[in-house]
């Protein structure tokens, strides 16, 4: 909490860039995690259409979270 | 395809497959829920405590919008990797009960598999074990089976559903399949 309020005297530009920076790890992060995940479910599924579901339902909520950051730091 | 990959033998057919019980899933499911929402709950606390302190300038948060936008969505996105994460978990783990064997599939994290298997006419023993009051209420548990053979192998998963009636369906399939070699045996005497 006191660390936040400290933060109110960080310079705004070097805010927005520790989270662009923090913004393209969390997408490299994602994009192993989802190739990882997605080699699981395919490989030992039981069958093909819960790996199709999961990784459908894990793109589209990730999308969402991903417009939202990139969205926030447009308006940075 | 898992299925493909435990090479069924000739004349073996899968008799049930079997996933750890839905609790299990919920259970974990709901605690990585709970981590999702505390920003929220400390936003609240937050404002709750400008409420009653006016000068304790936390106030100073709120005027960090976009920032503490993109925080909240990466947590969020964070804990939905989580909830893949855990779901995972609960999904790749199976016994499969065949008509000559039962595979124990057991995913721990993504990058341990553990898989072993036993012949129905090697099973020694299966012991269950209902413990505690949810357990008991919604009816799952941790099955043991113990093998003799070589080298005495124990196969153990907590968490699954019905213990007794998966139990019951290991020995009939192993009562049977002894039958089937006594039949045969006694045919080609």
């Amino acid at each position: 909490m006191v660390s936040m309020i400290e933060a109110s005297a960080m310079p705004s530009e070097l805010t927005s860039q520790i989270l662009h920076l923090v913004f393209y790890v969390i997408t490299l992060v994602f994009l192993f995690h989802s190739v990882v995940l997605g080699f699981h479910w395919f490989a030992y599924s039981t069958n093909k259409r819960t790996p199709m579901v999961a990784l459908a339902t894990y793109l589209i909520g990730s999308a969402v979270c991903f417009m939202v950051m990139a969205g926030t730091l447009s308006l940075m | 395809m898992l299925v493909e990959k435990i090479k069924l033998t000739e004349n073996e057919q899968i008799i049930k497959l079997i996933r750890k019980h839905w609790f299990i899933l919920f259970s974990r499911t709901v605690s990585v829920i709970f981590i999702a929402l505390l920003p929220i709950f400390a936003l609240i606390g937050f404002a709750a405590v400008e409420s009653y302190l006016p000068d304790s300038k936390l106030s100073a948060i709120y005027s960090y919008g976009a920032e503490m936008t993109f925080l909240l969505a990466l947590w969020v996105l964070l804990n939905w990797m989580m909830l893949f994460h855990v779901w995972t978990d609960y999904y790749l783990d199976v016994w499969i009960v065949t008509n000559r064997r039962v595979v124990v599939i057991d995913q721990r994290g993504l990058f341990n598999r553990v898989i072993g298997s036993f012949r129905l006419e090697r099973l020694q023993d299966m012991n269950i074990e209902i413990k505690g009051l949810i357990a008991t209420a919604l009816n799952y548990g941790t099955i043991e089976a113990q093998t003799a053979g070589g080298s005495e192998e124990e196969f153990r998963t907590a968490g699954l559903p019905d213990p007794r009636a998966i139990k019951a369906l290991i020995v009939e399939a192993a009562d049977k399949l002894e039958n089937h070699y006594h039949v045969h045996h006694d045919a080609t005497a």
